[in-house]
């Protein structure tokens, strides 16, 4: 068991919980967490395979992947919010009901 | 020393895994938040195990941190909404029962698959790939993960901006955000707080800026701590950007177009697009990242003013609502306050 294989494996049960979290979450905001989860999940095998050389400095090509992604991440969820925001505002008139607790 | 480094991030592994099941299961969307804020310093952690320094930063300044900030602020307009609280699932009628089982199928084949490709991978110690050692010194910084984002793959990061900015151009729109804020009463410790860290802020961002060139930050941790330093401010009352004005409209693309320039420069002095000329390559990261930064915190903000609310239809303010403190910082100094006054 190496670190690196700790990580990826974490990343892959992040990834698939995230996933069914966008599935099964029954309020949006947490489908959207969710999506954020299961990112971060993959997020963290890029990192995790970066680093596999354990006598070399990691290589900084997934490091600047990764970077991006994170911005790019965070963008998606503030469009994401705003929608979700314009959503509750104007569908008032439907009868939406406190999320279920699962 | 290494089997107790071993502990170390087995533990980590797992309260990462435990961490983010909470986030999935809490049962208040509040204390959701507030896991994927740990979440996220949690997975910073992580990544500083993995000599991701410069990750761990952007992870912690904006996967973590203003990613929250972003969700408590929807959270805190949503709860003044109860009605509009929204579960699609009640809403979608006569779903089918077999959906439940497709998306649990799609999950099981999806991580699946993963493992499948990854954990061989993972096994395997050397990584194949084109090492960039040797073309280090040609790309005018020494930082390599600065030299791949604004050097060997500028186009990535050309884009990365585009699609900010295009986040930007969906969110303006959609916010009710015309109007100017009044100046919201803020308790007196985070106003206190706010006057030591936003100049703090200032001064971290432009060395994290600076000292990207050869060690870990650089335009986009720089800009996160700018960006968080005026989330702060907003939160303190101060008048939020009105992209309005040409002015902040200016500043928005700033970064963009700094950055066309430089990559069509390339092209002047006999190279390719985004090429840049390796006596030159230093100055010109550096000025593409000074640009950047002012813009990516600039467009962070908006970010964060979009997902925020105004004065309801009542024409009260959100300090004077919710003294319970449900909805993050800013009710947190609100409550503050009350907490204040009370004795």
């Amino acid at each position: 068991m190496t670190p690196v294989l700790i990580y990826a494996l974490t990343g892959i049960l992040l990834f698939g919980m995230g996933l069914a979290g966008v599935f099964f979450s029954a309020h949006l905001l947490r489908k959207i967490l969710a999506v954020n989860l299961a990112g971060s999940g993959l997020f963290l095998i890029m990192i995790a395979m970066a680093r596999r050389e354990l006598n070399a400095p990691p290589d900084p090509v997934p490091h600047a992947l990764v970077l991006t992604g994170i911005v790019v991440a965070v963008s998606a969820t503030a469009v994401a919010l705003v929608l979700y925001r314009r959503l509750a505002t104007t569908a008032d008139a439907l009868d939406f009901t406190e999320e279920p607790h699962g | 020393m290494t089997s107790s480094l071993l502990m170390l991030d087995a533990v980590l592994a797992l309260t990462l895994v435990v961490i983010g099941l909470g986030v999935l299961l809490a049962r208040d969307l509040f204390q959701s938040i507030v896991m994927f804020i740990i979440f996220g310093m949690l997975l910073g952690i992580a990544w500083c195990r993995l000599e991701a320094v410069d990750v761990a930063l952007a992870e912690v300044a904006i996967g973590a941190g203003l990613t929250g900030a972003l969700m408590l602020n929807t959270l805190s307009v949503s709860r003044r909404q109860p009605a509009a609280t929204v579960a699609l699932a009640t809403s979608t009628p006569a779903r089918s029962p077999w959906l439940p089982l497709a998306a649990t199928v799609f999950t099981i084949v999806s991580a699946g698959g993963l493992a499948v490709v990854v954990i061989p991978l993972a096994r395997l110690s050397s990584a194949p790939g084109i090492p960039i050692g040797e073309s280090l010194e040609q790309s005018g910084v020494a930082n390599p993960v600065t030299a791949v984002l604004l050097n060997f793959r500028a186009y990535d990061t050309l884009l990365e901006v585009a699609v900010l900015l295009g986040a930007v151009f969906a969110v303006l729109p959609m916010s009710t955000h015309a109007r100017e804020t009044m100046a919201r009463p803020v308790g007196g410790v985070l106003h206190a707080f706010s006057r030591l860290f936003v100049p703090l802020a200032a001064l971290v961002a432009t060395y994290l800026l600076w000292i990207g060139a050869k060690s870990p930050g650089g335009a986009f941790q720089a800009a996160a701590i700018l960006g968080a330093a005026g989330v702060l401010m907003i939160v303190c009352g101060a008048r939020p950007p009105n992209c309005a004005f040409l002015r902040w409209r200016i500043l928005l693309v700033m970064g963009s177009v700094v950055f066309l320039m430089v990559a069509v420069g390339g092209i002047a002095v006999g190279g390719r697009f985004l090429e840049l000329p390796p006596h030159a390559a230093g100055a010109a990261v550096m000025l593409v990242e000074v640009a950047l930064t002012v813009s990516i915190a600039l467009i962070l903000l908006v970010l964060f003013n979009g997902t925020s609310s105004e004065q309801d239809e009542n024409g009260r303010t959100e300090g004077e609502h919710e003294l319970t403190g449900a909805g993050g910082s800013r009710d947190g100094g609100a409550a503050l306050r009350a907490k204040e006054q009370s004795p």
